[in-house]
């Protein structure tokens, strides 16, 4: 039950990082209120302005590694 | 140390999404990064270079909360220890021990180089934990919040925006 439980989590966790890419492009606003800059910590930031404050007007601009702000690689999954 | 290739790489990008943003005209740009070791001067360099580019404002953001594993690593240890009474309200003393004490130092030293510089600065740990010592592992209804030891789940991204709204001004 426990290992249902995790990798129920394992597959929303993955959900999480497809959903900014998708609402970037589907809220692809030319003129956003705010603008959210960086790595993969900045996707974190667009997913909470857009579940917890409902925001729309919103845009994500990554900036990809080695570039200052660095873009870690993936998450991953601890046994 | 960057190759020269990266190096033109970098400056390729980040001349394109400067591009972007004065383009977009944003009244406020958030900045966010994991902000790597030994990273935080060319980081900083980079935030400058956006503030001399737009006129909007820049609130800058600490590296995430970070634990020591993985937090569903970490929830499956606390959903296998039988002591723990998981029908009780809150769940406050479960996750102290798992809190990464360096991150949150440098995380300490970050802000402190953000205000010199006068950025408003947000401090994700003040935002996500519930205090100096002690950040959850669940919400109020047992979602995860993490989905390894830092990255928020979509769970942990709904907890996190909804207590950000007090710490933005816009």
């Amino acid at each position: 039950m426990i290992r249902d439980w995790a990798l129920n989590y394992k597959a929303k966790m993955q959900g999480t990082w497809s959903y900014v890419s998708q609402q970037s492009e589907q809220w692809s606003n030319d003129s956003p209120k705010v603008a959210i800059i960086g790595d993969s910590t900045a996707k974190d930031i667009y997913n909470s302005l857009y579940l917890g404050m409902d925001m729309r007007n919103i845009k994500y601009f990554r900036v990809s590694h080695g570039c200052g702000l660095s873009f870690r690689p993936p998450p991953y999954w601890e046994s | 140390m960057k190759s020269e290739r990266d190096v033109l790489k970098c400056a390729t990008k980040m001349k394109s999404v400067l591009t972007k943003l004065k383009a977009a005209q944003p009244e406020v740009v958030l900045i966010s990064t994991y902000w790597k070791k030994n990273e935080e001067a060319e980081a900083f360099e980079v935030i400058d270079e956006i503030r001399d580019t737009i006129s909007s404002d820049l609130v800058v953001f600490s590296p995430p909360v970070m634990y020591s594993q993985s937090v569903p690593s970490i929830a499956l240890k606390l959903l296998n220890d039988e002591s723990i009474d998981f029908t009780s309200s809150g769940n406050e003393h479960l996750v102290n021990k798992f809190l990464h004490k360096k991150a949150k130092m440098r995380a300490e030293m970050l802000e402190l180089h953000a205000i010199s510089r006068g950025y408003q600065y947000i401090n994700r740990w003040d935002v996500f934990c519930f205090n100096d010592k002690s950040c959850p592992v669940f919400t109020e209804n047992w979602g995860l919040l993490k989905g390894d030891k830092f990255h928020l789940t979509l769970d942990g991204a709904e907890y996190f925006g909804k207590r950000l709204k007090s710490y933005l001004e816009f």
